[in-house]
């Protein structure tokens, strides 16, 4: 461990326990150092979990699952892939993976936004409450799958049963899309929607054009059940 | 009240004669899904007779043991719950546990009674689907705090406020099957608390969002101790299926506590064909649990926290006997707060149903005002005094737990065990290996 300026440290986490350089982020942090840069993670799980202070952490190389899990204030950016459940359960706070992410990014957020520059696996921004979660890259099945609120941006294409049971949101996908899942819909790209989409994509320097998304949003078939529906039903359960 | 057919009588010279096969339920059953187009659902717990701790029975000290003065000799009941991992364990006063039910479920007087019962008495409660109620941390003295799949309300802060987290993989009334809250209920209140519209019907997930199996599970629950900094004990509650791997996985995985919720486990609302027709009894799912941690070298080591159908504290007694560590309540303390209660006859017929046999907790119109999100009905429900008659009906499951106790002899009711019983029935003795009443030996297939 080192400062390497100011109200900044270096935190070395070869060899070194979980427990021990998550509580000396979070000691840090809440003495108000302003930005920490983790070194040789190792791909190691469970890294800045339930981080609440507003300091910037950088991981310099891959992280595990449940990286940045249940963040609320923090801005973490994980210079390489990250596992599952990246940014799960986020209240606010920004969190960029410049590689991939694996399955379940996003998972069940209520706020913050989380940026993936890559990939992600199956069932992003799954259950997602709120706040913004944004792939540079493609999503695997059942992504937004039971989404709440929230938006969820695909620059690359959406696997299979996208918006799988969304209760409300928006998912706006500019590549393919290989199937809705039951009860997404199609819906116009309004205004509010480009305005929306511009911001994301200038922020995260996404060269796409924000008019070419396809919308999807709830057809709110599920939201009561109706027995002059069966088929919906059937298909949903 | 309109009469089914009676079997014997004579109509116009004739003998009524049901069938078995095509009962009256079971005509009543088909016209009812030919008319709603769906499933049926209700709540409580399976309406069928099920193997039970009713089936044992204490066999307490005579020549051959020395009691314990039943009215004064002390008798332990205190227990410990969670210290494996070195987090701060629960303390509790006796060994019973408020199952998680949730503000959404419950009237926001219903939680609030029941978090005063268990503070005087010195045990704990859950929160439950929605995350924490507004004031719930400080209605409970310790607070055990739910992770399900759904997710609905769930706040790291509030986690790190509770005194235990239980990650929910099943319960017993619908293992496999995820929550159900009926848009009745779904009020603005609770709607905005889950981030769901509100009015509608919500089918909660089974799987949780960020893991699958044991594996990913024992993750997730180092990612809980990170954000807790390992101050609380890690619960795992599952409905009794396979429990002998399902427990010693649990274990395996990290659990400091495993919470098995047996068939009779109920819920407010559930598919009826997933209340009858899955999971195993507590009472063999408990000794199954117990055999699972023994097998592991676990036992003691990871607390087992029972629940489903226990109703009072003789059932918990021979719970304790065939080696849980505590039990858990849900429905029984909803009956010590009035639930089913002899009162507003009208309210109960307009649901099609009676006091004593009222399980129509998921329609939200709660005659006594437990399972209700309407303001009106909740005020039927004064928590102070409903709070008073839970903590008087948790004090009789200590009496009852410290009777069976002293009576076979036991200072601490955690010394019972399966010595202490003998089966009434085949069937438990086949389950739980402890001798029918009258023979001297197990029964053993």
């Amino acid at each position: 461990m080192a400062a390497v300026a100011a109200r900044a440290l270096e935190i070395d986490c070869a060899g070194r326990p979980t427990r021990e350089i998550n509580r000396e982020v979070k000691r840090a942090a809440s003495e108000g150092t302003e930005e920490i840069v983790l070194l040789n993670p190792g791909g190691r799980h469970n890294l800045c979990v339930a981080l609440f202070d507003p300091v910037t952490v950088k991981v310099r190389g891959d992280a595990g699952w449940y990286c940045t899990g249940m963040l609320d204030g923090a801005t973490i950016v994980v210079e390489g892939n990250c596992g599952w459940g990246v940014a799960e359960n986020a209240m606010s706070g920004l969190v960029e993976v410049h590689g991939n992410a694996g399955s379940g990014a996003g998972a069940t957020m209520r706020g913050g936004e989380l940026y993936v520059a890559g990939d992600t696996g199956s069932r992003a921004a799954i259950s997602l409450k709120g706040g913004a979660v944004v792939v540079g890259g493609s999503v695997g099945y059942m992504s937004g799958f039971m989404m709440q609120r929230g938006s969820l941006v695909v620059c690359g294409d959406a696997g299979e049963a996208l918006g799988d049971s969304m209760y409300e949101g928006r998912i706006y996908v500019a590549g393919e899309v290989a199937s809705l899942g039951a009860d997404a819909v199609d819906a116009e790209l309004d205004d509010d929607d480009v305005g929306f989409l511009r911001g994301e994509l200038e922020r995260h320097h996404v060269d796409r054009d924000p008019s070419s998304f396809r919308k999807v949003v709830a057809g709110r078939k599920l939201w009561n059940f109706s027995k002059k529906e069966f088929e919906v039903w059937k298909t949903a359960l | 009240m309109e009469n089914g057919p009676v079997a014997g009588a004579r109509v116009s010279g004739r003998v009524i004669r049901p069938s078995h096969i095509w009962s009256p339920e079971v005509i009543e059953d088909i016209q009812e899904k030919a008319e709603i187009g769906r499933y049926r659902i209700r709540a409580y717990s399976t309406l069928r007779r099920t193997v039970h701790f009713e089936d044992l029975t204490f066999v307490p000290c005579t020549l051959t043991r020395i009691p314990l003065e039943g009215y004064r000799e002390r008798c332990e009941t205190r227990t410990m719950i969670g210290g494996r991992h070195g987090a701060e364990p629960i303390v509790l006063e006796t060994p019973v546990t408020i199952a998680g039910m949730s503000y959404g479920a419950l009237s926001a007087n219903a939680k609030q009674a029941l978090g005063w019962a268990a503070s005087r008495v010195g045990i704990s409660t859950t929160t439950g689907d929605g995350g924490m109620r507004p004031g719930e941390r400080e209605d409970s003295k310790a607070l055990v705090y739910q992770v399900l799949p759904s997710r609905y309300g769930f706040d790291p802060h509030h986690l790190q406020m509770a005194d235990a987290a239980e990650v929910v993989i099943g319960q017993g009334a619908k293992p496999g099957t995820g929550g159900l809250l009926l848009e009745s209920k779904m009020s603005a209140t609770i709607a905005e608390q889950r981030t769901l519209p509100e009015g509608v019907d919500q089918r909660s997930p089974v799987r949780h969002p960020d893991f699958f199996g044991p594996d990913d599970l024992q993750i997730k629950i180092e990612e809980l101790r990170e954000a807790t900094d390992g101050r609380i004990p890690i619960y795992v509650k599952i409905g009794a299926c396979r429990v002998l791997e399902d427990v010693k996985l649990a274990a395996k995985a990290g659990a400091d506590v495993i919470v098995l919720d047996g068939l009779e486990g109920a819920t407010g609302a559930s598919p009826e064909a997933l209340l009858d027709h899955t999971a195993i009894p507590t009472m063999p799912a408990t000794v199954l649990a117990v055999r699972a941690l023994r097998e592991e070298g676990l036992e003691g080591e990871v607390n087992l926290i029972v629940s489903g159908g226990i109703r009072n504290g003789v059932d918990a007694a021979k719970a304790l006997a065939l080696g849980a560590d505590a039990v858990s309540i849900g429905t029984a303390a909803l009956i010590a707060l009035n639930c089913n209660k002899p009162v507003h006859h009208d309210d109960y017929a307009r649901l099609g149903t009676q006091a004593g046999a009222c399980h129509h907790c998921h329609t939200g119109a709660c005659p006594v005002g437990i399972t209700t999100q309407d303001p009106e009905l909740s005020k039927r429900l004064p928590p102070q005094e409903a709070s008073e008659r839970v903590e008087h009906f948790l004090n009789s499951m200590t009496m009852e737990m410290q009777m069976m106790a002293r009576a076979c002899g036991k200072s601490d009711v955690h010394d019972l065990e399966p010595e202490d019983m003998r089966a009434l029935t085949l069937e438990a003795s086949l389950v739980t290996g402890i001798p029918f009443a009258g023979m001297d030996r197990p029964l053993a297939l």
